[in-house]
């Protein structure tokens, strides 16, 4: 289906995306293999000019990709309406084996992108711009990153068709089913609430301990950029899981209804909207901390990496409990008002 | 001074400031951009915007479409379809009611155009089509005195025949007799898409103008209570009726969505020519400086600036550009819609057919429709200003002056 509107977009985001990192890429090249700030020759003059381009570049591509991730959601539910037997976009990302490592290419690039947009704040503050050659390491490892991106969306684009039957999230995130086809089943509500809460308590504990920190004058240490490094993404992965098999059903009033992506629709109240953006930006503000760290230990970059910090830590806070409210709620009123206890 | 973010809001303020002065200088260029970029965003808007309101009319010929539709095929071509099948199809559990219907074309030669005549049980009594709005025209009592068959008329097919404050008309049988009518209602306008080209009358009256057998029927309609077992019936119905072809709503629904996008899709990579086009001309003009504006990026820089900041001047200026023509591409484009009824591309999207539905489609305005005019056009033009912003900005203060 690579006519429909819908695709032409992903694909044309997906290209443009290509062609700013391409461009970028080269600078990049130049830049590990000649950048000496010692140096006043010309080249090293042009080279401080065209990191400016690469910055430019890469931005414009990573804000698409954000784009495109949305555009990626919006056209999978679209999709729905068109094959036989989805009836939401869980159904359409899995008509063909392409669908769902796509989306996950696409919110791997946009935590890179928050990454590495990071990186180019720090450094473009400092004069000396200690972290150029990182940053345009980080740019070739992006560049197959979108090529993987572009790769995948124009397969899983190319295979969809609209008169294969496909599943929909009832079997595909149903607890046990009896043909075995199945993305989260057979995990126990309660082990798996005890794990995330824990997690949470360990995360809410650590911000506290490194706003106790910075309060006292102190710069975050190694070890808690590392929990909070590793403690992130998990929270992303269990917040997924969770959403899927615990709250999901809720929202819909249906137990056997567990999909991630109806939440986005407007029958549901769009309360897929406030619930993401508030997970996404909670996560990128928790793998702000470990980013901010270690740029922090590049000559001249402590003062902005630290200020970042200052504001990521109470900012991911803030985000996660916006996120855990509006995640909660549902099942909460459902417990409180149905009568379950 | 104050906190870190107003200075950062002052300073990006103070840039849009500075854009604005710049483009306002070099007026007639960016005027003319401008103009331009409306026209590329105005057409893909309209083609996008158009097919949204399509999709949304046609939600409204869904809801004038039975649960199931059983028709028979012969040598894969479609046949009358026996009576008898009715109540054979009523031994299977979960139906509600089972409809025998007439339909078919009637050529009207005085206009040349064809009229789709549908026959239904009940009629007039119930609904001529379930959820589609009518006026009565004349009362029941008039069409008594009259003593001819009752018809509900499309607009369209009122207008072609030219009926005026008239009820009475005659119709062709094919031995070339005439049947008698008397029109007892109009179907609504803004159901124009389903109706337009529409006479519904008694099954009976139908079969006598197409002169089919009485034990016969075109197709017929199967209502279901419960649409999850709207599949597992059309199973069994296929299984028991020998021949049989049986189409689902869902299926309809699937299809219209998939001829639409397609064709919009079509449409869009037609377009992409324009934008290409576009895109050439975007790059072309932000690449060639004029020596006032070289001398205003070497004053600049002689004050202080840095490459980025000139860039961020440059990428405002776009950002400017694409909003106004943004707005005004996608305004243009829904009125176009709304008071021309899209009148551009109304002939690639719905066909040719002399009797074309006059329809109006609903302007609609998505988030997603938005967000795809967006990366079809904003965005090719920010990508393609890069560059050329970027060689603008690196110009050398001492070279210069």
């Amino acid at each position: 289906m690579l006519f429909e509107p819908f695709s032409l977009a992903l694909l044309g985001a997906g290209l443009i995306s290509l062609y700013l990192v391409l461009v970028a890429s080269f600078t990049a090249v130049q830049v590990i293999r000649y950048w000496d700030l010692e140096a006043d020759d010309n080249r090293q003059i042009e080279l401080e000019q065209r990191t400016w381009l690469s910055s430019a570049l890469v931005q414009g591509a990573l804000v698409l990709q954000m784009v495109s991730l949305v555009i990626m959601i919006g056209a999978a539910d679209h999709f729905a309406d068109l094959l036989s037997g989805a009836m939401c976009a869980t159904g359409a990302l899995t008509a063909n084996s392409f669908g769902v490592p796509a989306l996950m290419v696409k919110i791997v690039t946009l935590f890179c992108a928050a990454i590495w947009l990071t990186i180019n704040r720090i450094d473009l503050s400092v004069p000396t711009y200690p972290l150029t050659t990182a940053k345009h390491w980080l740019i070739l490892t992006l560049l197959p990153l979108i090529c993987l991106d572009l790769g995948l969306v124009t397969a899983y684009l190319a295979l969809l068709r609209p008169d294969i039957v496909v599943s929909c999230c009832g079997v595909i995130f149903a607890e046990s089913t009896p043909n075995g086809f199945s993305l989260i089943g057979l995990l126990p509500t309660l082990p798996l609430l005890g794990c995330y809460g824990a997690l949470v308590g360990v995360l809410i504990w650590l911000a506290i301990f490194m706003r106790l920190k910075m309060a006292n004058g102190k710069t975050i240490g190694g070890a808690e950029a590392f929990v909070a490094g590793l403690g992130w993404p998990l929270f992303y992965l269990l917040s997924v899981v969770v959403i899927t098999v615990i709250v999901s059903p809720y929202v819909y009033a249906m137990p056997h209804h567990r999909c991630p992506f109806d939440l986005l629709r407007g029958s549901y109240g769009w309360i897929g909207y406030p619930l993401y953006l508030s997970l996404h930006g909670a996560v990128i503000a928790g793998i702000t901390i470990p980013v901010t760290w270690w740029s922090a230990r590049y000559p001249g970059a402590a003062d902005t990496a630290q200020r970042i910090q200052r504001r990521a830590v109470p900012g991911a806070m803030a985000l996660l409990l916006v996120f855990l409210t509006i995640a909660a709620f549902k099942p909460l009123m459902y417990n409180i008002l149905g009568g379950q206890w | 001074m104050g906190p870190g973010y107003l200075i950062s809001l002052r300073r990006q303020r103070n840039l849009l400031d500075f854009a604005l002065g710049s483009l306002w200088r070099a007026r007639w260029k960016n005027g003319g951009i401008v103009v331009v970029f409306s026209l590329v965003i105005f057409i893909i808007a309209s083609f996008r915007l158009m097919v949204a309101g399509l999709e949304q009319a046609s939600t409204a010929v869904l809801a004038t479409v039975p649960d199931i539709t059983v028709q028979r095929l012969v040598a894969g071509r479609q046949m009358p379809v026996p009576l008898w099948w009715v109540e054979e199809s009523g031994a299977v559990f979960g139906i509600r009611s089972i409809k025998p219907r007439v339909w078919g074309y009637y050529f009207h030669e005085t206009s040349g155009a064809n009229f789709t005549i549908i026959g239904v049980e009940d009629f007039p009594g119930g609904e001529p089509l379930p959820g589609v709005a009518m006026q009565a025209v004349s009362a029941d009592e008039q069409v008594e005195e009259n003593q001819f068959s009752p018809v509900v008329l499309g607009q369209a097919v009122h207008q072609m025949l030219a009926l005026g404050d008239r009820v009475n008309v005659s119709l062709f049988r094919p031995d070339l007799t005439l049947k008698g009518f008397s029109v007892v209602g109009l179907f609504a306008p803004q159901t124009g898409l389903v109706t337009d080209d529409l006479m519904v009358m008694a099954i009976d009256d139908a079969r006598d103008l197409f002169a089919l057998a009485p034990h016969n029927a075109t197709d017929l309609l199967i209502s279901v209570p419960n649409p999850l077992e709207v599949d597992t019936i059309a199973q069994k119905l296929m299984a028991k009726l020998p021949g049989s072809r049986v189409i689902t709503k869902a299926q309809i629904g699937k299809t219209y969505n998939a001829a639409f996008g397609w064709r919009s899709g079509f449409g869009m990579i037609c377009l992409i020519g324009t934008v290409a086009a576009f895109v050439i001309l975007a790059w072309d003009k932000a690449a060639g400086l004029s020596p006032e504006q070289r001398r205003e990026v070497a004053l600049l820089k002689t004050l202080g600036w840095q490459t980025g900041d000139v860039m961020a001047i440059r990428f405002m200026e776009s950002l400017v550009v694409c909003v106004v023509a943004f707005l005004v591409g996608t305004g243009l484009a829904w009125a176009h819609i709304v008071f021309t009824d899209g009148f551009l591309f109304k002939p690639l999207l719905l066909g040719w057919s002399v009797l074309r539905p006059s329809l109006s489609p609903v302007p609609v305005i998505r988030f997603d429709d938005v967000l795809i005019i967006f990366v079809m056009s904003v965005v090719p033009y920010l990508a393609a200003t890069i560059v050329p912003a970027w060689r603008g900005a690196m110009i050398r203060a001492d070279a210069t002056l």
